[in-house]
Protein backbone atom coordinates (compact mmCIF):
# COMPACT_ATOMS: atom_id res chain seq x y z
CA UNK A 1 0.00 0.00 0.00
CA UNK A 2 1.32 3.36 -0.93
CA UNK A 3 0.41 6.14 1.40
CA UNK A 4 1.09 9.78 0.90
CA UNK A 5 3.75 9.53 3.55
CA UNK A 6 5.32 6.57 1.80
CA UNK A 7 5.33 8.54 -1.40
CA UNK A 8 6.97 11.41 0.38
CA UNK A 9 9.66 9.11 1.64
CA UNK A 10 10.72 8.23 -1.86
CA UNK A 11 13.06 10.50 -3.68
CA UNK A 12 11.38 13.19 -5.70
CA UNK A 13 13.04 14.23 -8.92
CA UNK A 14 13.26 17.96 -9.02
CA UNK A 15 13.14 18.58 -12.70
CA UNK A 16 10.28 17.82 -15.02
CA UNK A 17 12.74 17.31 -17.84
CA UNK A 18 14.09 14.37 -15.90
CA UNK A 19 10.64 12.90 -15.93
CA UNK A 20 10.26 13.52 -19.63
CA UNK A 21 13.54 11.82 -20.39
CA UNK A 22 12.60 8.94 -18.19
CA UNK A 23 9.17 8.58 -19.73
CA UNK A 24 10.74 8.50 -23.14
CA UNK A 25 13.22 5.82 -22.21
CA UNK A 26 10.50 3.75 -20.69
CA UNK A 27 8.54 3.72 -23.86
CA UNK A 28 11.45 2.87 -26.11
CA UNK A 29 12.87 4.78 -29.00
CA UNK A 30 10.35 3.72 -31.59
CA UNK A 31 7.24 4.44 -29.64
CA UNK A 32 6.12 7.98 -29.82
CA UNK A 33 4.23 9.72 -27.06
CA UNK A 34 1.38 11.56 -28.67
CA UNK A 35 1.10 15.01 -27.11
CA UNK A 36 -2.23 15.91 -25.55
CA UNK A 37 -2.93 18.65 -28.05
CA UNK A 38 -2.55 16.18 -30.90
CA UNK A 39 -4.78 13.76 -29.06
CA UNK A 40 -7.49 16.39 -28.76
CA UNK A 41 -7.18 17.31 -32.44
CA UNK A 42 -7.61 13.67 -33.29
CA UNK A 43 -10.68 13.43 -31.10
CA UNK A 44 -12.15 16.37 -32.94
CA UNK A 45 -11.33 14.69 -36.24
CA UNK A 46 -13.23 11.62 -35.07
CA UNK A 47 -10.34 9.24 -34.48
CA UNK A 48 -11.59 6.53 -32.15
CA UNK A 49 -8.03 5.36 -31.63
CA UNK A 50 -7.37 8.70 -29.96
CA UNK A 51 -10.23 8.04 -27.57
CA UNK A 52 -8.61 4.74 -26.63
CA UNK A 53 -5.30 6.50 -26.05
CA UNK A 54 -7.00 9.16 -23.97
CA UNK A 55 -8.70 6.51 -21.87
CA UNK A 56 -5.46 4.57 -21.42
CA UNK A 57 -3.72 7.75 -20.36
CA UNK A 58 -6.29 9.26 -18.04
CA UNK A 59 -8.85 6.55 -17.31
CA UNK A 60 -7.29 5.87 -13.93
CA UNK A 61 -7.44 9.55 -12.96
CA UNK A 62 -11.08 9.87 -13.98
CA UNK A 63 -12.13 6.61 -12.38
CA UNK A 64 -9.94 7.16 -9.34
CA UNK A 65 -11.39 10.52 -8.43
CA UNK A 66 -14.94 9.29 -9.04
CA UNK A 67 -14.31 6.24 -6.88
CA UNK A 68 -12.67 8.29 -4.16
CA UNK A 69 -15.49 10.80 -3.92
CA UNK A 70 -18.45 8.47 -4.32
CA UNK A 71 -16.97 5.33 -2.69
CA UNK A 72 -19.20 3.40 -5.05
CA UNK A 73 -17.77 1.30 -7.86
CA UNK A 74 -20.89 1.32 -9.96
CA UNK A 75 -21.30 5.07 -9.76
CA UNK A 76 -17.59 5.53 -10.45
CA UNK A 77 -17.89 3.39 -13.57
CA UNK A 78 -20.92 5.37 -14.72
CA UNK A 79 -19.14 8.66 -14.16
CA UNK A 80 -16.06 7.43 -15.99
CA UNK A 81 -18.19 6.46 -18.93
CA UNK A 82 -20.04 9.72 -18.79
CA UNK A 83 -16.82 11.74 -18.82
CA UNK A 84 -15.21 9.97 -21.76
CA UNK A 85 -18.38 9.87 -23.80
CA UNK A 86 -18.80 13.58 -23.14
CA UNK A 87 -15.30 14.33 -24.36
CA UNK A 88 -15.81 12.16 -27.43
CA UNK A 89 -19.09 13.88 -28.25
CA UNK A 90 -17.92 17.37 -27.45
CA UNK A 91 -14.21 17.30 -28.22
CA UNK A 92 -14.34 20.80 -29.66
CA UNK A 93 -15.13 22.13 -26.19
CA UNK A 94 -11.75 21.04 -24.92
CA UNK A 95 -9.65 24.15 -25.24
CA UNK A 96 -6.08 23.44 -24.29
CA UNK A 97 -5.44 27.15 -24.13
CA UNK A 98 -7.38 27.09 -20.87
CA UNK A 99 -5.72 24.16 -19.20
CA UNK A 100 -4.55 20.61 -19.65
CA UNK A 101 -6.76 17.81 -20.83
CA UNK A 102 -6.04 16.01 -17.60
CA UNK A 103 -7.30 18.86 -15.48
CA UNK A 104 -10.36 19.08 -17.70
CA UNK A 105 -11.11 15.40 -17.25
CA UNK A 106 -10.39 15.52 -13.52
CA UNK A 107 -12.58 18.57 -13.12
CA UNK A 108 -15.39 16.88 -15.02
CA UNK A 109 -15.10 13.66 -13.06
CA UNK A 110 -14.94 15.49 -9.76
CA UNK A 111 -17.89 17.69 -10.59
CA UNK A 112 -20.03 14.75 -11.57
CA UNK A 113 -18.97 12.77 -8.52
CA UNK A 114 -19.86 15.63 -6.24
CA UNK A 115 -23.22 15.99 -7.98
CA UNK A 116 -23.80 12.28 -7.53
CA UNK A 117 -23.17 12.23 -3.81
CA UNK A 118 -25.11 15.39 -3.22
CA UNK A 119 -28.21 13.67 -4.39
CA UNK A 120 -29.68 12.97 -0.98
CA UNK A 121 -30.39 9.28 -1.31
CA UNK A 122 -26.85 8.60 -2.43
CA UNK A 123 -25.35 10.79 0.22
CA UNK A 124 -26.90 8.74 2.95
CA UNK A 125 -25.63 5.51 1.48
CA UNK A 126 -22.20 6.97 1.02
CA UNK A 127 -22.02 8.28 4.55
CA UNK A 128 -22.85 4.88 5.85
CA UNK A 129 -20.00 3.40 3.87
CA UNK A 130 -17.61 6.09 5.05
CA UNK A 131 -18.71 5.62 8.64
CA UNK A 132 -17.99 1.93 8.45
CA UNK A 133 -14.41 2.60 7.44
CA UNK A 134 -11.77 3.02 10.07
CA UNK A 135 -11.63 6.50 11.51
CA UNK A 136 -8.79 8.37 10.01
CA UNK A 137 -7.22 10.91 12.28
CA UNK A 138 -4.54 11.89 9.82
CA UNK A 139 -6.05 12.45 6.45
CA UNK A 140 -2.70 12.05 4.75
CA UNK A 141 -2.46 8.52 6.01
CA UNK A 142 -5.40 7.63 3.88
CA UNK A 143 -4.38 5.20 1.19
CA UNK A 144 -4.57 7.74 -1.57
CA UNK A 145 -3.27 6.20 -4.70
CA UNK A 146 -3.13 2.84 -3.07
CA UNK A 147 -4.26 0.73 -5.93
CA UNK A 148 -2.68 2.00 -8.98
CA UNK A 149 -0.63 4.32 -11.04
CA UNK A 150 2.07 2.03 -12.20
CA UNK A 151 3.84 4.18 -14.73
CA UNK A 152 6.95 5.74 -13.29
CA UNK A 153 6.08 9.13 -14.68
CA UNK A 154 2.76 9.07 -12.92
CA UNK A 155 4.41 7.82 -9.74
CA UNK A 156 6.74 10.75 -9.87
CA UNK A 157 3.86 13.14 -10.32
CA UNK A 158 2.05 11.43 -7.48
CA UNK A 159 5.02 11.95 -5.19
CA UNK A 160 5.22 15.55 -6.24
CA UNK A 161 1.60 16.19 -5.34
CA UNK A 162 1.96 14.24 -2.14
CA UNK A 163 4.90 16.37 -1.18
CA UNK A 164 2.90 19.51 -1.89
CA UNK A 165 0.10 18.17 0.28
CA UNK A 166 2.65 17.43 2.95
CA UNK A 167 3.72 21.07 2.91
CA UNK A 168 0.25 22.18 3.98
CA UNK A 169 -0.60 22.71 7.60
CA UNK A 170 -2.63 19.93 9.17
CA UNK A 171 -5.70 22.15 9.28
CA UNK A 172 -5.42 23.11 5.65
CA UNK A 173 -4.76 19.56 4.54
CA UNK A 174 -7.73 18.20 6.45
CA UNK A 175 -10.05 20.84 5.03
CA UNK A 176 -8.77 20.18 1.53
CA UNK A 177 -9.14 16.46 1.94
CA UNK A 178 -12.74 16.81 3.06
CA UNK A 179 -13.64 19.21 0.29
CA UNK A 180 -11.90 17.54 -2.63
CA UNK A 181 -11.56 13.87 -1.83
CA UNK A 182 -14.74 13.57 0.20
CA UNK A 183 -16.74 16.03 -1.88
CA UNK A 184 -18.02 18.18 0.98
CA UNK A 185 -19.11 21.77 0.59
CA UNK A 186 -17.31 24.36 2.64
CA UNK A 187 -20.33 24.51 4.96
CA UNK A 188 -20.12 20.77 5.50
CA UNK A 189 -16.39 21.07 6.07
CA UNK A 190 -17.12 23.68 8.72
CA UNK A 191 -19.67 21.47 10.41
CA UNK A 192 -17.42 18.43 10.26
CA UNK A 193 -14.49 20.27 11.77
CA UNK A 194 -16.64 22.30 14.11
CA UNK A 195 -15.23 25.59 12.87
CA UNK A 196 -16.93 28.74 11.54
CA UNK A 197 -17.78 28.73 7.83
CA UNK A 198 -15.50 31.67 7.25
CA UNK A 199 -12.61 29.72 8.72
CA UNK A 200 -13.36 26.76 6.47
CA UNK A 201 -13.34 29.00 3.42
CA UNK A 202 -10.15 30.65 4.50
CA UNK A 203 -8.39 27.33 5.07
CA UNK A 204 -9.41 26.08 1.65
CA UNK A 205 -8.23 29.25 -0.03
CA UNK A 206 -4.88 29.12 1.73
CA UNK A 207 -4.52 25.43 0.94
CA UNK A 208 -5.09 26.02 -2.76
CA UNK A 209 -2.74 29.00 -2.79
CA UNK A 210 -0.04 26.97 -1.08
CA UNK A 211 -0.53 24.01 -3.39
CA UNK A 212 -0.42 26.24 -6.41
CA UNK A 213 2.80 27.73 -5.20
CA UNK A 214 4.33 24.35 -4.48
CA UNK A 215 3.36 22.96 -7.83
CA UNK A 216 4.36 26.16 -9.61
CA UNK A 217 1.43 25.77 -11.89
CA UNK A 218 0.37 28.40 -14.28
CA UNK A 219 -3.32 28.11 -14.01
CA UNK A 220 -5.16 29.00 -17.11
CA UNK A 221 -8.59 30.38 -17.54
CA UNK A 222 -10.95 27.94 -16.03
CA UNK A 223 -12.92 25.40 -17.93
CA UNK A 224 -16.58 26.01 -18.21
CA UNK A 225 -18.14 23.23 -16.23
CA UNK A 226 -20.30 21.26 -18.65
CA UNK B 1 -21.08 34.37 -1.15
CA UNK B 2 -18.38 36.64 0.08
CA UNK B 3 -19.23 39.57 -2.14
CA UNK B 4 -22.42 40.67 -3.79
CA UNK B 5 -22.19 40.61 -7.56
CA UNK B 6 -23.50 43.68 -9.26
CA UNK B 7 -26.65 43.08 -11.21
CA UNK B 8 -25.14 44.04 -14.54
CA UNK B 9 -22.17 41.76 -14.21
CA UNK B 10 -22.25 39.14 -16.95
CA UNK B 11 -22.11 35.50 -16.12
CA UNK B 12 -18.78 33.84 -16.84
CA UNK B 13 -17.19 37.19 -17.25
CA UNK B 14 -13.79 37.15 -18.90
CA UNK B 15 -10.76 37.35 -16.72
CA UNK B 16 -9.72 40.78 -15.67
CA UNK B 17 -6.04 40.30 -16.34
CA UNK B 18 -3.85 42.76 -14.63
CA UNK B 19 -6.39 43.50 -11.91
CA UNK B 20 -5.50 42.35 -8.42
CA UNK B 21 -8.10 39.90 -7.17
CA UNK B 22 -9.58 40.52 -3.78
CA UNK B 23 -9.24 38.02 -0.99
CA UNK B 24 -12.94 37.32 -1.27
CA UNK B 25 -12.58 36.51 -4.94
CA UNK B 26 -9.68 34.19 -4.28
CA UNK B 27 -11.71 32.44 -1.63
CA UNK B 28 -14.63 31.96 -3.94
CA UNK B 29 -12.30 30.82 -6.73
CA UNK B 30 -10.86 28.14 -4.47
CA UNK B 31 -14.31 26.91 -3.52
CA UNK B 32 -15.39 26.78 -7.16
CA UNK B 33 -12.32 24.81 -8.16
CA UNK B 34 -13.07 22.34 -5.40
CA UNK B 35 -16.78 22.23 -6.26
CA UNK B 36 -17.26 23.05 -2.61
CA UNK B 37 -19.97 25.64 -3.14
CA UNK B 38 -23.54 24.86 -2.24
CA UNK B 39 -25.97 24.65 -5.14
CA UNK B 40 -27.81 27.80 -4.11
CA UNK B 41 -24.57 29.81 -4.22
CA UNK B 42 -23.01 28.64 -7.45
CA UNK B 43 -24.61 31.19 -9.72
CA UNK B 44 -23.55 34.12 -7.59
CA UNK B 45 -20.09 32.63 -7.11
CA UNK B 46 -19.42 32.21 -10.81
CA UNK B 47 -20.49 35.79 -11.41
CA UNK B 48 -18.15 36.98 -8.72
CA UNK B 49 -14.96 35.43 -9.97
CA UNK B 50 -13.06 35.87 -13.23
CA UNK B 51 -12.72 32.49 -14.84
CA UNK B 52 -8.95 32.47 -15.00
CA UNK B 53 -8.80 32.82 -11.25
CA UNK B 54 -10.28 29.39 -10.67
CA UNK B 55 -7.42 27.02 -9.97
CA UNK B 56 -8.70 23.95 -11.79
CA UNK B 57 -5.20 23.04 -12.89
CA UNK B 58 -3.90 22.98 -9.34
CA UNK B 59 -6.90 21.16 -7.97
CA UNK B 60 -6.82 18.73 -10.90
CA UNK B 61 -3.31 17.72 -9.85
CA UNK B 62 -4.78 16.20 -6.71
CA UNK B 63 -6.49 13.59 -8.82
CA UNK B 64 -3.12 11.92 -9.33
CA UNK B 65 -3.19 10.89 -5.71
CA UNK B 66 -6.26 8.77 -6.10
CA UNK B 67 -5.69 7.40 -9.61
CA UNK B 68 -7.10 3.92 -9.68
CA UNK B 69 -7.19 1.43 -12.49
CA UNK B 70 -10.75 0.94 -13.66
CA UNK B 71 -12.11 -2.56 -14.21
CA UNK B 72 -10.73 -4.07 -17.42
CA UNK B 73 -14.10 -4.45 -19.11
CA UNK B 74 -14.91 -0.78 -18.71
CA UNK B 75 -12.62 0.35 -21.51
CA UNK B 76 -14.41 -1.41 -24.32
CA UNK B 77 -17.82 -0.68 -22.81
CA UNK B 78 -17.02 3.00 -22.85
CA UNK B 79 -15.60 2.94 -26.36
CA UNK B 80 -18.65 1.08 -27.65
CA UNK B 81 -20.99 3.49 -25.91
CA UNK B 82 -19.06 6.50 -27.20
CA UNK B 83 -19.14 5.20 -30.77
CA UNK B 84 -22.86 4.60 -30.52
CA UNK B 85 -23.23 8.31 -29.80
CA UNK B 86 -20.80 9.53 -32.43
CA UNK B 87 -19.50 7.21 -35.11
CA UNK B 88 -15.79 6.83 -35.66
CA UNK B 89 -14.36 9.02 -38.36
CA UNK B 90 -17.02 11.67 -38.09
CA UNK B 91 -15.61 15.06 -37.47
CA UNK B 92 -17.24 17.55 -35.22
CA UNK B 93 -19.16 20.05 -37.25
CA UNK B 94 -18.66 17.66 -40.13
CA UNK B 95 -17.36 19.48 -43.13
CA UNK B 96 -18.67 18.25 -46.42
CA UNK B 97 -16.33 18.46 -49.39
CA UNK B 98 -17.04 21.44 -51.59
CA UNK B 99 -18.52 20.87 -54.98
CA UNK B 100 -15.52 20.98 -57.37
CA UNK B 101 -17.13 23.62 -59.56
CA UNK B 102 -17.93 25.83 -56.57
CA UNK B 103 -14.45 25.28 -55.16
CA UNK B 104 -12.82 26.35 -58.39
CA UNK B 105 -15.12 29.37 -58.77
CA UNK B 106 -14.41 30.60 -55.27
CA UNK B 107 -10.68 30.07 -55.57
CA UNK B 108 -10.61 32.01 -58.84
CA UNK B 109 -12.47 34.87 -57.18
CA UNK B 110 -10.07 34.98 -54.26
CA UNK B 111 -7.01 34.96 -56.47
CA UNK B 112 -8.51 37.71 -58.62
CA UNK B 113 -9.07 39.77 -55.50
CA UNK B 114 -5.46 39.28 -54.46
CA UNK B 115 -4.05 40.14 -57.88
CA UNK B 116 -6.15 43.28 -58.08
CA UNK B 117 -4.65 44.41 -54.80
CA UNK B 118 -1.01 44.15 -55.91
CA UNK B 119 1.06 47.28 -56.35
CA UNK B 120 2.90 47.66 -59.65
CA UNK B 121 6.29 46.99 -58.05
CA UNK B 122 5.03 43.74 -56.58
CA UNK B 123 4.46 42.24 -60.01
CA UNK B 124 8.20 42.06 -60.58
CA UNK B 125 8.97 40.28 -57.32
CA UNK B 126 10.32 36.76 -57.71
CA UNK B 127 7.60 34.18 -57.19
CA UNK B 128 8.55 30.66 -58.18
CA UNK B 129 11.61 29.70 -60.18
CA UNK B 130 9.91 28.19 -63.22
CA UNK B 131 8.11 31.42 -64.12
CA UNK B 132 10.31 34.03 -62.52
CA UNK B 133 8.16 36.85 -61.24
CA UNK B 134 4.60 37.19 -60.03
CA UNK B 135 3.81 38.42 -63.53
CA UNK B 136 5.34 35.27 -65.02
CA UNK B 137 3.36 33.10 -62.64
CA UNK B 138 0.05 34.65 -63.65
CA UNK B 139 1.04 34.33 -67.30
CA UNK B 140 1.59 30.66 -66.66
CA UNK B 141 -1.92 30.42 -65.25
CA UNK B 142 -3.30 31.96 -68.41
CA UNK B 143 -1.53 29.23 -70.32
CA UNK B 144 -2.97 26.50 -68.13
CA UNK B 145 -6.53 27.76 -68.42
CA UNK B 146 -6.30 28.30 -72.17
CA UNK B 147 -4.72 24.94 -72.89
CA UNK B 148 -7.55 23.35 -70.95
CA UNK B 149 -10.08 25.47 -72.80
CA UNK B 150 -8.70 23.84 -75.94
CA UNK B 151 -9.97 20.57 -74.55
CA UNK B 152 -13.43 22.04 -74.64
CA UNK B 153 -12.83 23.32 -78.18
CA UNK B 154 -13.10 26.99 -77.25
CA UNK B 155 -9.51 28.16 -77.20
CA UNK B 156 -9.40 30.96 -79.73
CA UNK B 157 -5.75 31.77 -79.16
CA UNK B 158 -3.86 28.53 -79.10
CA UNK B 159 -0.43 30.04 -78.89
CA UNK B 160 1.03 26.85 -77.54
CA UNK B 161 0.52 23.31 -78.71
CA UNK B 162 -0.51 20.60 -76.31
CA UNK B 163 2.37 19.33 -74.36
CA UNK B 164 2.69 16.61 -71.80
CA UNK B 165 4.41 18.95 -69.40
CA UNK B 166 2.44 21.40 -67.32
CA UNK B 167 5.36 23.79 -67.31
CA UNK B 168 6.42 23.38 -70.92
CA UNK B 169 2.91 23.83 -72.25
CA UNK B 170 2.76 27.34 -70.83
CA UNK B 171 6.28 28.50 -71.47
CA UNK B 172 5.32 30.38 -74.62
CA UNK B 173 2.59 32.17 -72.70
CA UNK B 174 5.05 33.33 -70.07
CA UNK B 175 7.43 34.58 -72.76
CA UNK B 176 4.85 36.24 -74.97
CA UNK B 177 3.10 38.04 -72.13
CA UNK B 178 6.24 39.37 -70.52
CA UNK B 179 5.64 42.96 -71.64
CA UNK B 180 1.89 42.96 -71.27
CA UNK B 181 0.70 45.23 -68.44
CA UNK B 182 -0.21 43.40 -65.27
CA UNK B 183 -3.81 44.62 -65.35
CA UNK B 184 -4.24 43.08 -68.78
CA UNK B 185 -2.65 39.85 -67.60
CA UNK B 186 -5.06 39.68 -64.70
CA UNK B 187 -8.04 40.35 -66.92
CA UNK B 188 -7.02 37.71 -69.43
CA UNK B 189 -6.37 35.11 -66.78
CA UNK B 190 -9.67 35.82 -65.08
CA UNK B 191 -11.56 35.67 -68.35
CA UNK B 192 -9.94 32.34 -69.20
CA UNK B 193 -10.62 30.87 -65.79
CA UNK B 194 -14.21 32.06 -65.85
CA UNK B 195 -14.67 30.59 -69.29
CA UNK B 196 -13.17 27.33 -68.18
CA UNK B 197 -15.62 27.21 -65.30
CA UNK B 198 -18.52 27.90 -67.66
CA UNK B 199 -17.38 25.13 -69.99
CA UNK B 200 -17.00 22.70 -67.11
CA UNK B 201 -20.46 23.53 -65.81
CA UNK B 202 -22.04 22.62 -69.12
CA UNK B 203 -20.79 19.04 -69.33
CA UNK B 204 -21.11 15.92 -67.24
CA UNK B 205 -18.51 16.13 -64.45
CA UNK B 206 -17.36 12.64 -65.40
CA UNK B 207 -16.57 13.65 -68.94
CA UNK B 208 -13.07 12.52 -69.78
CA UNK B 209 -10.60 15.17 -70.86
CA UNK B 210 -6.88 15.36 -71.44
CA UNK B 211 -5.20 17.39 -68.75
CA UNK B 212 -1.63 18.03 -69.88
CA UNK B 213 -1.20 14.51 -71.20
CA UNK B 214 -3.06 12.85 -68.34
CA UNK B 215 -6.45 11.36 -68.86
CA UNK B 216 -8.74 12.97 -66.35
CA UNK B 217 -12.35 13.91 -65.78
CA UNK B 218 -13.80 17.37 -65.67
CA UNK B 219 -14.48 16.95 -61.99
CA UNK B 220 -10.91 15.94 -61.21
CA UNK B 221 -9.59 18.72 -63.41
CA UNK B 222 -11.55 21.25 -61.35
CA UNK B 223 -10.10 19.86 -58.13
CA UNK B 224 -6.54 20.00 -59.44
CA UNK B 225 -7.18 23.52 -60.72
CA UNK B 226 -8.44 24.52 -57.27
CA UNK B 227 -5.34 22.94 -55.76
CA UNK B 228 -3.07 24.80 -58.14
CA UNK B 229 -4.75 28.18 -57.81
CA UNK B 230 -4.68 27.95 -54.01
CA UNK B 231 -1.02 26.98 -54.13
CA UNK B 232 -0.12 29.86 -56.42
CA UNK B 233 -2.25 32.21 -54.36
CA UNK B 234 -0.01 31.29 -51.46
CA UNK B 235 3.07 31.70 -53.70
CA UNK B 236 2.05 35.26 -54.52
CA UNK B 237 1.37 36.00 -50.87
CA UNK B 238 4.77 34.69 -49.89
CA UNK B 239 6.45 36.68 -52.65
CA UNK B 240 4.74 39.89 -51.63
CA UNK B 241 4.83 39.38 -47.88
CA UNK B 242 1.09 39.08 -47.50
CA UNK B 243 -0.63 36.78 -45.01
CA UNK B 244 -1.49 33.40 -46.44
CA UNK B 245 -5.14 32.84 -47.30
CA UNK B 246 -7.28 30.82 -44.95
CA UNK B 247 -9.13 28.28 -47.01
CA UNK B 248 -12.55 27.16 -45.84
CA UNK B 249 -13.00 23.65 -44.53
CA UNK B 250 -15.13 22.52 -47.45
CA UNK B 251 -12.40 23.14 -50.00
CA UNK B 252 -9.73 21.70 -47.74
CA UNK B 253 -11.85 18.60 -47.31
CA UNK B 254 -12.29 18.32 -51.06
CA UNK B 255 -8.60 18.70 -51.78
CA UNK B 256 -7.33 16.56 -48.94
CA UNK B 257 -9.66 13.64 -49.50
CA UNK B 258 -8.80 13.72 -53.19
CA UNK B 259 -5.13 13.72 -52.40
CA UNK B 260 -5.30 10.98 -49.77
CA UNK B 261 -7.12 8.71 -52.22
CA UNK B 262 -4.24 9.19 -54.65
CA UNK B 263 -1.58 8.04 -52.20
CA UNK B 264 -1.38 4.45 -53.52
CA UNK B 265 -0.85 5.83 -57.01
CA UNK B 266 1.72 8.29 -55.72
CA UNK B 267 3.68 5.45 -54.20
CA UNK B 268 3.50 3.44 -57.35
CA UNK B 269 4.64 6.37 -59.49
CA UNK B 270 7.39 7.08 -57.00
CA UNK B 271 8.63 3.52 -57.33
CA UNK B 272 7.83 2.60 -53.73
CA UNK B 273 4.62 0.60 -53.94
CA UNK B 274 3.55 -0.99 -50.68
CA UNK B 275 0.77 -3.46 -51.34
CA UNK B 276 -1.05 -4.97 -48.36
CA UNK B 277 -0.11 -2.02 -46.19
CA UNK B 278 -2.48 0.58 -44.83
CA UNK B 279 -2.43 3.88 -43.00
CA UNK B 280 -4.75 5.70 -40.68
CA UNK B 281 -4.41 9.33 -41.59
CA UNK B 282 -5.84 11.86 -39.18
CA UNK B 283 -6.02 15.31 -40.66
CA UNK B 284 -6.68 17.84 -37.97
CA UNK B 285 -8.28 21.24 -38.24
CA UNK B 286 -11.29 22.51 -40.12
CA UNK B 287 -11.78 20.38 -43.21
CA UNK B 288 -9.81 17.46 -41.81
CA UNK B 289 -10.99 13.99 -40.93
CA UNK B 290 -9.91 10.41 -40.43
CA UNK B 291 -8.94 8.33 -43.43
CA UNK B 292 -8.25 4.61 -43.50
CA UNK B 293 -6.19 4.32 -46.60
CA UNK B 294 -4.64 1.28 -48.28
CA UNK B 295 -1.19 2.05 -49.65
CA UNK B 296 -1.29 -0.48 -52.44
CA UNK B 297 -3.42 -0.32 -55.54
CA UNK B 298 -4.97 -3.73 -54.93
CA UNK B 299 -8.63 -3.98 -54.08
CA UNK B 300 -9.12 -4.11 -50.32
CA UNK B 301 -12.27 -5.38 -48.74
CA UNK B 302 -13.53 -3.41 -45.76
CA UNK B 303 -12.67 -4.75 -42.35
CA UNK B 304 -9.35 -6.23 -43.37
CA UNK B 305 -6.01 -4.55 -43.00
CA UNK B 306 -7.70 -1.18 -42.75
CA UNK B 307 -8.78 -2.11 -39.23
CA UNK B 308 -5.16 -2.60 -38.27
CA UNK B 309 -3.21 0.05 -40.11
CA UNK B 310 0.55 -0.12 -40.17
CA UNK B 311 0.84 3.41 -38.89
CA UNK B 312 -1.17 6.41 -37.84
CA UNK B 313 -0.21 9.76 -39.27
CA UNK B 314 -1.50 12.89 -37.58
CA UNK B 315 -0.99 16.24 -39.21
CA UNK B 316 -3.04 19.33 -39.85
CA UNK B 317 -4.95 19.36 -43.08
CA UNK B 318 -3.39 22.51 -44.50
CA UNK B 319 0.13 21.14 -44.04
CA UNK B 320 -0.90 17.97 -45.79
CA UNK B 321 -2.22 19.94 -48.75
CA UNK B 322 1.00 21.96 -48.84
CA UNK B 323 3.01 18.77 -48.82
CA UNK B 324 1.01 17.55 -51.79
CA UNK B 325 1.86 20.81 -53.54
CA UNK B 326 5.51 20.51 -52.48
CA UNK B 327 5.25 23.75 -50.53
CA UNK B 328 6.42 22.12 -47.34
CA UNK B 329 8.56 19.15 -46.46
CA UNK B 330 7.85 16.19 -44.21
CA UNK B 331 10.41 17.60 -41.78
CA UNK B 332 8.73 20.99 -41.66
CA UNK B 333 5.15 19.89 -41.38
CA UNK B 334 5.25 18.54 -37.83
CA UNK B 335 3.54 15.25 -38.59
CA UNK B 336 3.33 12.63 -35.88
CA UNK B 337 3.75 9.03 -36.93
CA UNK B 338 2.82 6.18 -34.63
CA UNK B 339 3.53 2.61 -35.60
CA UNK B 340 5.69 1.80 -38.62
CA UNK B 341 7.59 5.05 -38.72
CA UNK B 342 9.72 4.11 -41.73
CA UNK B 343 6.65 3.39 -43.81
CA UNK B 344 5.02 6.61 -42.69
CA UNK B 345 8.07 8.60 -43.68
CA UNK B 346 8.17 6.84 -47.03
CA UNK B 347 4.59 7.86 -47.72
CA UNK B 348 5.30 11.47 -46.80
CA UNK B 349 8.47 11.54 -48.86
CA UNK B 350 6.58 10.55 -51.98
CA UNK B 351 3.48 12.62 -51.36
CA UNK B 352 4.50 15.48 -53.61
CA UNK B 353 4.80 13.38 -56.74
CA UNK B 354 1.75 14.96 -58.37
CA UNK B 355 2.90 18.54 -57.83
CA UNK B 356 3.72 20.01 -61.21
CA UNK B 357 5.44 23.23 -60.38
Amino acid sequence: MLTVKALLAESVPTCSRQWQRHAHTMRGVNEIVVPDNVLVSRLVAGDEHALRLLYDRYGSVVYGIAHQVTRDEQIARDITQDVFVYVWEHATRVDLGRGSIKSFLAMLSHRRSVDAIRASERRNAREQRVASEALRTDSCDHDLGSTVVHADAQRWQQRRIAQAMGDLSDDQRTALQLAYFDGLTYREVATKLNIPEGTAKSRLRLAIARLRESLAHEDHAAWTVP
Amino acid sequence: MTARPSSDQPSNQPASRGGIPSEAQLETAALLALHAVDADEIEAATREVPRDLIAYETVGSLSDLVAKRPPEFLREDIIAHALSRRASGTRHNTTVPANPLDAFTQTVAELRHLLDSLRSDEWTLPAIAEYGTVHGLVSHLIGVEEVLLGEFGVNENPTAPHASSHIESTRTYVASLRDVPSSAVVSRWHASATRLRDCASEVDPETVINDNGTESTVSVMLITRTFELWTHHEDVCRATGRPLPVLDGNRLRLMSSFFIALLPMAMEIGGTPRPHKAARIVLTGEGGGVFHQPLGTEIVSPGTMLDNPDFTLTVDVVSMCRLAARRTTPEQMGAIIEGDRALGELVLAGAGVFARD
